[in-house]
């Protein structure tokens, strides 16, 4: 059986097809991530928006809105060396200009001072509720009610303002940053899209490799392959050929699932949480449903071998997606599957297999792991019981 | 004409690859499309996905609950250590903010006393600036409620929110800005992104799959012994392949059109002209690239792979997954040297569109000659291997 197992494996790493999809592709992949996303990690700080302003004499009147706009065109003087100004101020000369320079998408929006004061912002219709917009129509909006909440404080007491040193502390007060928030941290490390992609990409090995399964299922048995009814009449039992084949799949996938880990912690740089000795444990696991899926793929009655080739594509294509391996819109299908239909989600092996990394990365408990895991074998056991139903049947039905 | 029509009969019989590549990844592209929801000529400010974990329930917190509802759309995550986390970790929300416990009293106090007030907490997504601007508005609201706080110690907490909240209606007018005409909408934009990946990878996989057979030794043996010179050989099969190009194409157009038809009705017909125009040229990107894997003969069970990375790469280059401006200087300039740049860049153009002019076509038409141009490169290529083959043959 061992010599079963062997030459099990030596078949499947001599055919290109499948060191390809399950070897090299991962690998590419994360390369192909590594790349794309060297500049996307410092996304989450803000980045400077182009506010387009109306440089005419209402502008230079606007003396308290000027000199805060243009305050926040400068950096800190403490800043570290990468921290962009929030805002870059584009001058027109009329509203005309303005509107023109919106339109073509020169700025995000521009802003107009009319002559008694008011500001209005020009959005353009293509492009119009934009997050960039939301902060400066913010910024604009915390500047005019500070104006609005002493004007009303002055109002209903103006004793309160009477002296120059309490109207002072007010303006102070108004802009400055006593009240403020600060980031938890709850996760063991900063989330970042990127590591939920590479999870994906696991989940997506694991549905892959079930080919690795199904070939070597399908050459043991009769009537499905050529070398099956060949290798049916040998010495060795059925039930020990069909076990060599397992356990080779099971090995072929779990060397790939590894390879691919330990790509993404040495070269990727993708930490696991610093618990990258317990991915062998995930690895395994999906490994198993691997091998399970493959089997039942395989052990379909009446079904042709390039009709299986295509099944798995289309498996692999379907359950990885709500996974969240084809970029962000994939994620938010991800997400309002997980929330809305969570059923779903948890039996799809590829999901479990990211959300199985996913606990291992980012939460304390090592249970949302487990049980995670557990889910995976959870789906193996089905599918490998549905492939032993099919199998039972066809054997019936050439005895 | 006999070796199209043996080749358009063998394409036709893989069905089932147009149903994977062209149907499917053009559902893909919908479903992308469908994710960012409808869009709205009138100026609404974004409202990001918040959800608020508040221990404190003073009237203070829950007036900052409010204020915060009345900008966001909120969602509900349990108070617990597990929530916050998987909230955190998969992005669930774009800003989680956590009032603490006494959190009210303790800032009327540090306000009238002079004093910083004690920080709120959060949980800001990392994908985009939306948390930090859901930051700036809670910062902005609490700041106005410790200022008020300091300037009127005497008055009581209702009285505070009433001043604060009475002032947010106070705020900058946000007008757009009339084009003349609506440009494309960005879920046809999105749609045609995808498609990138159909028209490119979809008509090469259906090629090599398709036409392998006709590269089978007995096949071309007999075929040489034809009195058909080679090079009509090649050019029925370049014939049999534009027309499978034209197929993909026409099936994802059509599939497009069917998809936004209410959307692209209120457009200008010339830009949905201009965007199929785009597309058209992708297809030849595509078939050129489907020319060049036949001419190199690529074993049929490597075609899926060689396509598919190909595609990855192509559409990735062309910020389909992840939007260019994400993207570092150096990858932008490596995507120069694809064609999806520069497809991508001019189906923006048609998006801010206001009005159909001769610039517009003439820009957008810029764009797709680079594209064609990249389609002639692939296939002066895939020409030059087959001579080279010939010649060692």
């Amino acid at each position: 059986m061992l010599a079963q197992i062997y030459y099990n494996v030596r078949m499947m790493l001599r055919n290109t097809g499948i060191v390809i999809w399950c070897f090299a592709f991962p690998l590419i992949m994360a390369t192909i991530f590594m790349t794309m996303f060297a500049g996307m990690q410092s996304n989450q700080t803000l980045h400077t928006i182009a506010l387009g302003v109306v440089e005419d004499a209402n502008w230079q009147e606007a003396t308290g809105l000027r000199t805060m706009l243009e305050e926040l065109t400068r950096t800190n003087t403490d800043a570290t060396e990468d921290e962009k100004p929030l805002l870059a101020l584009t001058g027109y000369t009329d509203r005309a200009a303005a509107e023109a320079g919106v339109l073509a998408g020169e700025v995000d929006t521009a802003l107009v001072v009319d002559a008694d004061g008011a500001a209005r912002l020009l959005v353009s219709p293509s492009d119009a509720g934009s997050t960039d917009q939301g902060i400066v129509q913010t910024i604009l909006d915390r500047y005019l009610q500070s104006e609005e909440l002493a004007g009303a404080l002055a109002e209903s007491d103006p004793t309160v303002l009477a002296s120059a040193e309490t109207r002072a502390t007010l303006a102070q007060n108004l802009s400055g940053e006593q009240a403020s928030t600060a980031e938890l941290s709850v996760l063991r490390e900063p989330p970042s899209e990127l590591s939920r992609f590479y999870y994906a990409l696991l989940g997506y090995s694991c549905i892959m490799c079930s080919t690795v399964a199904q070939t070597l299922i399908d050459r043991t048995r009769i009537a499905a392959t050529p070398e099956g009814s060949r290798r049916q009449v040998g010495a060795l039992s059925p039930a020990r050929q069909l076990a060599a084949a397992l356990v080779a799949s099971w090995l072929i996938v779990m060397a790939s699932m590894m390879l691919a880990v330990s790509f993404f912690y040495v070269v990727a740089g993708v930490s696991f949480g610093g618990r990258v000795w317990l991915t062998p444990v995930a690895c395994g696991a999906c490994a198993l449903v691997s091998c399970a899926l493959g089997a039942f793929v395989g052990s379909l009655p009446g079904v042709r071998p390039d009709v299986k080739d295509g099944l798995i594509t289309i498996a692999t294509l379907t359950l990885s997606l709500p996974a969240g391996l084809f970029g962000t819109p994939a994620l938010e299908v991800a997400n309002w599957l997980s929330q809305h239909a969570p059923l779903v989600q948890l039996f799809n092996p590829a999901v479990q297999a990211t959300e199985a990394m996913l606990s291992l990365t980012f939460y304390d408990s090592l249970a949302p792991f487990a049980s995670a895991c557990g889910r995976l074998l959870v789906i193996a056991a089905l599918l490998g019981a549905g492939a032993l139903i099919f199998m039972r049947r066809q054997r019936y039905a050439h005895s | 004409m006999p070796i199209v029509r043996i080749a358009v009969r063998l394409i036709a019989e893989h069905r089932v690859l147009f149903v994977v590549y062209v149907l499917l990844f053009s559902v893909v592209g919908s479903f992308a499309a469908g994710s960012i929801g409808p869009m709205s000529a009138a100026y609404e400010a974004v409202r990001p996905v918040v959800a608020v974990v508040d221990r404190d329930n003073s009237i203070i917190s829950r007036a900052l609950t409010g204020h915060v509802a009345a900008t966001s759309e909120m969602v509900g995550i349990a108070d617990s250590t597990r929530a916050l986390q998987e909230a955190a970790a998969k992005n669930y929300a774009d800003y989680v903010l956590v009032i603490p416990s006494g959190y009210g009293d303790e800032l009327a106090r540090a306000a009238r006393a002079g004093a910083d007030a004690p920080d709120l907490e959060n949980v800001v997504s990392y994908t985009s600036a939306r948390g930090a601007l859901m930051d700036e508005r809670v910062r902005s609201y609490v700041q106005e409620l410790y200022a008020m706080a300091a300037a009127r110690p005497s008055a009581n907490t209702e009285e505070l929110v009433r001043l604060v909240d009475a002032a947010q209606e106070a705020g900058v007018t946000v007008e757009t800005v009339d084009a003349e005409m609506p440009g494309l909408p960005v879920t046809y934009l999105v749609y045609c992104q995808f498609a990138l990946y159909a028209l490119f990878g979809g008509i090469a996989a259906i090629v090599g799959v398709g036409l392998a057979d006709l590269r089978a030794p007995e096949v071309r043996q007999r075929i040489g012994a034809t009195p058909v010179p080679s090079t009509t050989f090649d050019a029925q099969i370049a014939g049999a392949i534009a027309l499978c190009g034209i197929a993909v194409w026409a099936i994802n157009a059509a599939v497009g059109i069917a998809l936004y038809a209410d959307e692209l009705a209120r457009v200008p017909v010339a830009l949905t002209a201009l965007m199929l125009v785009i597309l058209f040229a992708l297809m030849l990107v595509g078939m050129a690239f489907g020319f060049l894997i036949w001419q190199l003969g690529v074993r049929r069970e490597l075609v899926h792979a060689i396509v598919n990375i190909t595609a990855m790469i192509i559409s990735f280059l062309a910020g389909t997954w992840v939007p260019l401006a994400n993207m570092s200087a150096e990858v932008l300039a490596v995507a120069r040297f694809a064609p999806g740049l520069w497809a991508v860049s001019a189906m923006e153009q048609l998006v801010r569109a206001t009005s159909v002019t001769s610039e517009l076509a003439a820009s957008v038409l810029g764009n797709v000659g680079i594209v064609v141009l990249f389609a002639l490169a692939i296939a002066a290529a895939g020409i030059a291997i087959g001579r080279a083959r010939q010649a060692v043959a």
